[in-house]
């Protein structure tokens, strides 16, 4: 009757990984293959057939001017991860202190984030706006002579797009910060101070070297993030004004002019780009899977 | 010395307000349009608060816009969401975590590799997928793509870690079987990371946009990100409706974070190990 312990550890092994598994199975592995092959294909959506065509999506791809302004611009858009890794760290040390009220900072600190990206690029929208709050202010402040399009200037767009990409992040970094500062025992610094260790040398040669597994972690999820940035183009330019990213090509030719197979040879493109990048990340710092 | 360390206070709190107005500026000005009435929203020096606050705008938001409805299918699809991202993550890690079995290594690195593997083909691949399984158009087209969390598996298998070895033995000596022992002891031990994990999913299922507008086409089934880009690009002229409409799908998700914000720490604190 009863199993033997063996028995029941594989039973629940069985029980309890089957239904994950299957669907990462279907949502997760299966994609890549199948995306491989839907790039040599022309997919109608009507008959949900494709039509073998070879290198044909490809070759569309790189005569695209639109693919070339995409890669440039998420390798532009890297410029964002210094910038949020620095002030992130800034901010994390800031609300890491034991003072009265700094729970409520805190939660401020993270409102961008916990409100999502619509609301927030719908906000910074109407201040990037010609006739909205910065540019009356630049123009008050004599600054500016005339209003700036922010969002619809070529030269100044994907600049705008970085920017509230960098100011929604901050407090998404600084929570995983936090959490790493807080893991560092109090003992430490306890024997720094006795030691005559000042604020200065207890931040540099303490917080910093034992921050490091979360600023590479961080790092990591950061440049993968710019890289894949979608939501801020679609909200504030609909990659117009020479803001297209690779995400939002992806998204344009597959959902709004229905071009499957190209979308997908821009997938497997852009997957290899990223593989290429995560490759380095994790030679460079030396990362391995386990503590992905 | 006492009054050096007073200015200091001050200085910090200084510096802290003025962070603080830097995050949320943006979301008094809408908090500010939203109770505007007819007068000039782009006057220069901008109108913090509006001479004649009106309710208006939030009446508007009701008659236009279908935003009840909007709450609804976001908390289906949310709540849907959040039972299976904890129930598989807690699933699937306790095996990997706790038991001793063949094959454990290779199939926690096969979950783990799709962190490491970009696949940004499944946004296209998992459409099709979708519309052949029926699912189009549907909540459940909505959240299954995204019901396994590999990072909530990983976090939930470090949850199970923290848990001592003897107490699950002296369980098995009082005479639990092996599911008894995941049950009653281990599962509710680790209730803080279940907790931070459905915080997690809450969030993200919450405020996710790309997948939803790609499987949805029924307006009547959006969730409030959804509803409210379309509005953006609708009811572009119209500030203060959008206002309104912004105010009230913040406020919920402003209110569950204020209540749950302990959890976002401890859940990074067990995800990112030194």
């Amino acid at each position: 009757m009863a199993l033997s312990r063996k028995k029941q550890v594989y039973l629940i092994v069985f029980a309890f990984l089957i239904a994950p598994l299957t669907l990462l199975a279907i949502f997760t592995y299966y994609p890549i293959f199948r995306g491989v092959f839907l790039s040599f294909t022309e997919y109608n959506m009507l008959l949900q057939t494709g039509k073998w065509v070879g290198l044909k999506n490809y070759i569309s791809l790189f005569q695209d001017r639109y693919f070339y302004m995409a890669l440039g611009n998420i390798f532009k858009y890297l410029l964002v991860v210094p910038f949020i890794q620095f002030f992130s760290i800034l901010l994390a040390v800031a609300v890491n202190q034991r003072i009265p009220g700094i729970k409520i900072f805190r939660t401020l600190f993270y409102v961008p984030v916990i409100t999502g990206a619509v609301i927030v690029s719908m906000a910074w929208k109407w201040i990037f706006n010609v006739d909205g709050i910065l540019n009356n202010f630049l123009m008050n402040a004599g600054l500016i002579k005339e209003p700036i399009l922010w969002l619809t200037d070529a030269r100044f767009a994907i600049y705008s797009a970085m920017f509230v990409t960098f100011w929604r992040g901050l407090g998404y970094y600084m929570v995983i910060y936090l959490a790493g500062l807080q893991n560092i025992p109090s003992e430490i610094y306890e024997a720094a101070r006795i030691d005559g260790a000042n604020r200065r040398q207890t931040f540099f040669r303490i917080t910093i070297p034992l921050l490091r597994p979360t600023m590479l972690f961080c790092f990591i999820i950061s440049s993968l993030a710019a890289l894949k940035v979608f939501e801020e183009i679609y909200l504030l330019t609909q990659g117009g004004s020479e803001t297209t990213t690779m995400m939002y090509l992806i998204y344009d030719y597959a959902f709004n002019r229905y071009r499957f197979g190209i979308s997908a040879a821009a997938s497997v493109v852009f997957s290899l780009i990223l593989l290429v990048f995560t490759v380095i990340n994790f030679k460079f710092f030396g990362i391995g899977g386990e503590k992905g | 010395m006492r009054g050096r360390k007073i200015l200091r206070c001050i200085f910090t709190y200084l510096i802290l307000i003025v962070v603080a107005l830097f995050f949320t500026f943006p979301f008094l000005w809408v908090l500010s349009t939203s109770f505007k009435g007819a007068e000039n929203i782009f006057t220069w020096p901008p109108e913090w608060i509006p001479k004649k606050p009106t309710f208006e705008n939030y009446k508007a938001v009701f008659e236009r816009i279908p935003m009840i409805r909007y709450f609804l299918n976001t908390l289906i699809i949310t709540a849907i969401g959040v039972v299976f991202q904890v129930v598989l993550a807690s699933l699937a890690a306790y095996p990997l975590a706790r038991l001793e079995w063949k094959g454990k290594d290779l199939i926690f690195k096969l979950i783990l590799l799709p962190m490491l593997i970009p696949m940004q083909g499944a946004l296209i691949v998992n459409f099709i997928t979708i519309i052949k399984m029926g699912l189009y158009d549907s909540y459940f087209g909505v959240v299954l793509p995204g019901a396994v969390s590999i990072f909530g598996i990983f976090l939930m298998r470090q949850q199970y870690f923290s848990v001592p070895k003897e107490i699950e033995d002296a369980a098995r000596i009082d005479g639990c079987n092996e599911f008894q022992v995941f049950w009653k002891i281990t599962f509710p031990l680790v209730r803080p990371g279940t907790s931070a994990l459905a915080i997690f999913a809450f969030t993200s299922y919450w405020n996710s946009l790309l997948w939803p507008l790609v499987v949805l086409r029924s307006p009547d089934k959006y969730p409030i990100q959804v509803g409210l880009a379309q509005l953006s690009s609708t009811f572009e002229p119209n500030f203060r409706t959008a206002s309104a409409a912004m105010v009230l799908a913040m406020v919920p998700i402003l209110i569950f974070f204020y209540f749950t914000q302990r959890f976002f720490i401890e859940g990074y604190k067990g995800a990112v190990i030194q």
